[in-house]
């Protein structure tokens, strides 16, 4: 199977790469990027092919993997699918509801696979909770603390009219795509959120956050998608869920398998991390559905229904009222 | 040598008496409590008289100060009681089940010339009080967020935790701890939010998230939970522009012993400290009382934790966001 790279405005582009060239079934192609600059530095880098146009690079794969700036994710996805062409999205899949449609549209129309790229849907401990949750031994689930924080991440993550929106377009997506990930069928019917610009208020876009849900099985939940992780902080950020069944709790901590290494290098403490890299999972269940012609676990529709979340999410803290999500 | 009268032979109760042990300048005279045996015992446990009212108490042994530690639906009541028979009042929190009670309380006492500290026990917590430390040296820069989790099983030692008229739930009894320490770090709150689960949703207990924006705009997230299926924990992180603060009380123990035991080996942890918590409140009060200064807690301030508090609870109630004048 023939993949290239479409952008590496997104720094997930770099791990997706390496686990493209560890995957036995596929073929690392080549690299398009809107940035010339940087598609051919990141192709002389990874040893692959610079292409100049994307419809080049659409034409000589079986599939792409996008990570354009969140804005830029419909154009390219629609022009991959129009060429019959398989796509794996960074998320969020897109800024605005209608090209998020659109994207999903478009891949059915073309009888292609969108895959949005949730990578914490292949965290073996994440993995091992949603194991948890369908064995029953939590029971019934009842309430879903969540946190997926992280550092400030620059660039165009911080220009509105690129990424949609700032820490809270950034961080929502993954835990509320877990969330619906654990209880299949469960959708958000209300969301109340805090937002604002507390931690670089030389950056005009929002940093911090608090959302509340409610979803329509009854299930209550709380997320912190803040960019909250000063630079001394010993990582970038963290996925956590502390999830209440009527049977008991089982609290996640995706990254807690780490060392902890104080260098006089850095003069910071870090935690390097030992655990299974999602990305490879995520990449090689992309890779195995369209080789073997099965539909993808986390589809358009998936990524469409966390980005709502976040929109929701927006419009609730300029109301300062909770807002239904109604589709 | 100042004379404390305890009234409220319960767990806390329990609590107080143990902690007076060591205070300096006051000393434990009796305990009352309607349930006479609960009095006997404690009263024993500690060499004291027992009482079966507040009014026994009083007349038998003089004291200058009573300690209440009852059922929050009576603490209106007892502490108007107390102040009327001239008494400084001590009363576990929270302060009442409502803003008027709590008025009741605060004009009792300013009447009677006594005063009122309210057990707000987190702002004599050696950890607590290390956080706000931090804040007010300005080691975080200007604070952002703030996440406080307080969980546990459902209070099974005493039936009257349970009913929400007498307790007023999970966030009223323990969450409150959170707020009022939310409170006394970040000034008022400007806006609160919450969502509860409890009994009828399947759960051993109540569980709640509030979301609170202060007015100082530091946005805060309290978890206060009597739903867990074992032990209790509670959580604190604060994120600022210039730095992160975290404390989990799961992690923080000094030693930890693994005795071999007959058969099975047996586990405990433990952090030790000169003196604890309630010990610090209650010398705070004594010292206030021997000073003739204002308590850290006095009603005034505990009766603004209970209305952050009931204002949670009537947000989790209504659905509808509750906004502070």
């Amino acid at each position: 199977m023939k993949i290239g790279i479409i952008s590496f405005a997104h720094m997930h582009a770099y791990s997706y790469a390496q686990a493209i060239k560890k995957n036995p079934n596929s073929e690392f192609i080549g690299i398009t990027d809107d940035d010339p600059e940087r598609g051919r530095r990141m192709a002389d880098e990874l040893g692959t092919q610079w292409f100049e146009r994307t419809e080049d690079l659409i034409a000589a794969v079986d599939a792409v993997v996008i990570c354009s700036e969140n804005a830029k994710h419909a154009g390219y996805t629609i022009a991959a699918a129009n060429a019959g062409k398989h796509i794996l999205c960074e998320k969020p899949i897109a800024t605005t509801v209608e090209d998020g449609k659109a994207m999903i549209e478009a891949a059915q129309r073309n009888a292609v696979q969108l895959m949005i790229a949730f990578p914490c849907r292949f965290s073996t401990a994440a993995m091992r909770v949603k194991e948890q949750i369908v064995s029953g031994q939590l029971g019934t689930l009842v309430a879903i603390n969540g946190t997926n924080r992280g550092s400030m991440p620059g660039g165009w993550f911080v220009q509105r009219p690129m990424s949609g929106g700032g820490a809270v377009m950034d961080h929502t997506v993954h835990v509320l795509d877990m969330m619906r990930w654990y209880m299949p069928g469960a959708e958000v019917t209300e969301v109340y959120a805090e937002v604002d610009n507390l931690f670089y208020p030389g950056v005009d876009i929002d940093d911090s956050g608090l959302l509340t849900f409610a979803f329509d099985n009854g299930v209550i939940a709380t997320l912190d998608p803040s960019w909250s992780r000063s630079k001394s902080f010993p990582v970038w950020g963290d996925v956590t869920l502390d999830i209440l069944g009527t049977n008991g709790t089982s609290k996640v901590d995706l990254y807690k398998q780490h060392l902890t290494l104080h260098s006089d290098d850095t003069m910071k403490t870090t935690e390097p991390f030992f655990g299974d890299d999602p990305d490879q999972g995520l990449v090689d269940h992309f890779i195995d559905c369209v080789v073997n012609n099965q539909p993808v676990s986390v589809n358009g529709t998936d990524g469409l229904r966390a980005m709502e979340v976040a929109l929701a999410a927006y419009r609730s803290a300029e109301l300062k009222q909770p807002v239904a999500l109604t589709r | 040598m100042l004379k404390v009268g305890l009234v409220g032979a319960g767990g806390i109760g329990g609590v107080h008496a143990q902690a007076m042990a060591a205070i300096r300048g006051a000393r434990l005279v009796g305990v009352a409590d309607a349930r006479v045996e609960a009095a006997h015992k404690l009263g024993e446990q500690f060499g004291v008289s027992h009482y079966s009212s507040l009014e026994e108490l009083v007349q038998a042994e003089n004291p200058d100060i009573i300690d209440i530690c009852l059922p929050t639906d009576l603490h209106q009541e007892f502490v108007v009681r107390a102040a009327e028979l001239g008494k400084h009042v001590f009363c576990e929190k929270p302060m009442a089940r409502s803003p008027e009670e709590a008025q009741q309380m605060v004009e009792a006492c300013r009447q009677a010339g006594v005063k009122l500290m309210i057990g707000h026990v987190l702002r004599f917590s050696p950890e607590y009080r290390t956080a706000k430390q931090l804040v007010d040296e300005g080691r975080l820069g200007r604070v952002g967020t703030v996440r406080l989790i307080r969980e546990g099983t459902a209070p099974g030692w005493s039936s009257w935790f349970g009913d929400k008229r007498r307790s007023g739930g999970v966030l009223l009894d323990l969450a409150i701890h959170d707020m009022d320490w939310l409170r006394w770090t970040f000034g008022e709150a400007e806006r609160v939010y919450a969502k509860m689960a409890s009994v009828e949703q399947g759960l051993p207990g109540d569980h709640g998230f509030v979301s609170i924006r202060m007015k100082s705009g530091v946005i805060a997230h309290v978890t206060g939970s009597w739903a867990q299926a074992d032990g209790f924990r509670t959580f604190l992180e604060i994120a600022g522009t210039g730095g992160v603060a975290t404390f989990d009380s799961a992690n923080i123990h000094s030693i930890r012993t693994t005795l071999r035991g007959e058969g099975h080996p047996q586990h405990s942890a433990e952090s030790p400290l000169s003196s604890n918590a309630y010990a610090n409140e209650l010398q705070h009060f004594i010292d206030c009382v021997e000073a003739g200064t204002e308590p850290l807690v006095n009603g005034e301030d505990a009766a603004k934790s209970l209305q952050l508090a009931l204002a949670a609870i009537r947000s989790a109630e209504s659905g509808q966001v509750v906004t502070f004048v």
